[in-house]
């Protein structure tokens, strides 16, 4: 086993690090995307599905859905501190803007699970829709949006009182969810009917429909928010939406079986897992050329949001 | 990435590896739970033109010409998106529809549409089949990729329906395939 450390007393969070859950061998590569090469490979047994990194970027929580819960990552003493039980098919996992709650769909129960990041504790369960995968908080940390796969629809839930507010139809099988950085759309990748959903928050209708490719999967934003990346994941590739025009602007090839994608804090690097090719594709969001392709472990997945702000 | 605007540390501040075993202490899961999407990847190298194989391989429903697993097959004809083929095997009949096809890189993409677990034991799949050319001339590499599910995607599946199963299945089913398509190019 392969564990990072640190030969210095200061703070590991100068260079931001990408978090890649390797589903089929168990573990977490750790990308420094200062060189994009990879650090650390972390063992994180309950095959590791689901990533989200706190806003401060000092703790990964995982979602272990074999282990029926997540496992917590400690980035500065690069291990893991916790392993907590909390459902029976713990998937999709997103963490507060404030760092202070973690929240965990429960694929097999219908619910989402809201927990306390300090004491690692359940607060409540929230009956959702049917087979919750992507969550999504919203900025100014009022809401959070549950993408339901086998109800076709997004749950809103209010964050005050943990109920949920509103629930709307999308398209089929709705999976990977991504919210603008001012809070007023969300972009919902529909694996079975191959487009993306885009919502206006407030009221939770669509506003557009997006045909991408074979299987969207999860989606990024990135450019101020001007341009919208799908995995698309049959295909292998991609599609690179104007979020203005709502027009494609690009197919990019990537590996086998795109999954899990994220937008650097720099806002113009793309950072895409490959699940059956096992690596990471760094593509530019200028450009729209991949420019970079990393190994990482055996079904890379990455589900949610692996980069720490 | 020399050019990438990316934050920099002082050299004396990257992290340095250190290998160690006794840190974590988990126990390992004995039961599966959740789903798990599994990963089936095989090729094999026949002596013969790519042209030749590809001919042998490329009407989507007639892959009981060439699967000695497959006791029949049957379908619309159509080799392009949403081509339809019934596969019968042993335990039964199985449907699967063709995403994508394309002549010109002797590859196709099809996914289950019915499942039948007693057939072969797995709730979805997305496969892709491609022959390209071998490193000696008048040879071909015929390469299966597979991305599947158990046929029990439920919390408790039975010791027939659980990964292992799938896993199973779809290996013995692209290993026979392969190496049946192999002996039959090569007779």
């Amino acid at each position: 086993m392969l564990v990072a450390t640190t030969s210095f007393s200061g703070p590991l969070l100068a260079a931001p690090f990408a978090y890649i859950t390797n589903q089929l061998e168990n573990s977490l590569s750790v990308i420094d995307t200062d060189d994009n090469k990879v650090v650390a490979t972390v063992r994180i047994p309950g095959k590791p599905a689901g990533v989200a990194v706190s806003p401060q970027g000092d703790r990964v929580y995982i979602s272990t859905p074999e282990a029926k819960g997540f496992a917590v990552y400690d980035t500065k003493k690069s291990e893991v501190i916790a392993k907590v039980k909390v459902s029976d098919g713990a998937l999709g996992i997103a963490v507060a803007p404030d760092g202070k709650r973690i929240y965990v769909a429960d694929w097999y129960n219908n619910a989402v699970d809201v927990v306390d990041a300090e004491s690692l504790d359940i607060i409540k369960s929230i009956r959702v829709g049917e087979s919750p995968s992507g969550l999504v908080v919203s900025p100014d940390n009022h809401w959070l949006y549950v993408a339901n796969r086998l109800s076709d629809s997004v749950s809103k839930i209010d964050l005050d009182d943990l109920t949920v507010t509103q629930s709307t139809l999308v398209g089929s099988h709705p999976f990977g969810i991504t919210i603008d950085t001012r809070g007023e759309r969300i972009y919902v990748a529909n694996v079975q009917s191959d487009n993306v959903t885009v919502l206006e928050t407030k009221r939770l209708l669509p506003i557009a429909t997006l045909k991408v490719d074979e299987l969207p999967y999860a989606s990024a934003l990135a450019l101020n928010d001007s341009r919208l990346f799908v995995t698309n994941q049959d295909d292998s590739s991609v599609s690179v939406i104007d979020t203005e025009t709502f027009k494609p602007l690009a197919r990019i090839e990537v590996g086998n079986k795109p999954e899990g994608i994220n937008t650097h804090p720099d806002d113009r690097h793309v950072y895409v897992a490959n699940w059956f090719d096992s690596t990471v594709s760094v593509i530019d969001a200028k450009t729209m050329k991949v420019i970079e392709t990393i190994k990482t472990g055996n079904g890379s997945r990455a589900f949610g949001q692996f980069f720490g702000k | 990435m020399n050019n990438m605007p990316f934050y920099q540390w002082p050299k004396d501040m990257k992290q340095t590896l250190v290998l160690l075993c006794a840190f974590l202490t988990f126990p390992l899961s004995a039961f599966a739970h959740g789903p798990t999407p599994q990963k089936g990847l095989d090729s094999i190298t026949i002596n013969a033109p790519v042209e030749a194989v590809w001919d042998m391989v490329k009407q989507f429903d007639a892959i009981a010409t060439w699967h000695p697993d497959v006791k029949a097959s049957k379908g619309d004809g159509k080799n392009a998106s949403d081509g339809i083929r019934t596969v019968t095997l042993q335990g039964g009949d199985i449907v699967e529809m063709l995403d994508h096809y394309s002549e010109q890189d002797h590859e196709y993409n099809y996914r289950l549409k019915t499942e039948n677990p007693q057939a072969l034991p797995i709730s979805s799949h997305s496969t892709s089949l491609q022959v390209t050319a071998g490193d000696e001339a008048n040879t071909a590499v015929v390469t299966f990729k597979s991305r599947f599910y158990r046929a029990d995607t439920g919390n408790t599946p039975s010791a027939t329906q659980n990964d292992e199963a799938a896993v199973n299945a779809m290996t013995a089913f692209f290993k026979n395939g392969l190496v049946g398509l192999k002996n039959k190019m090569e007779k």
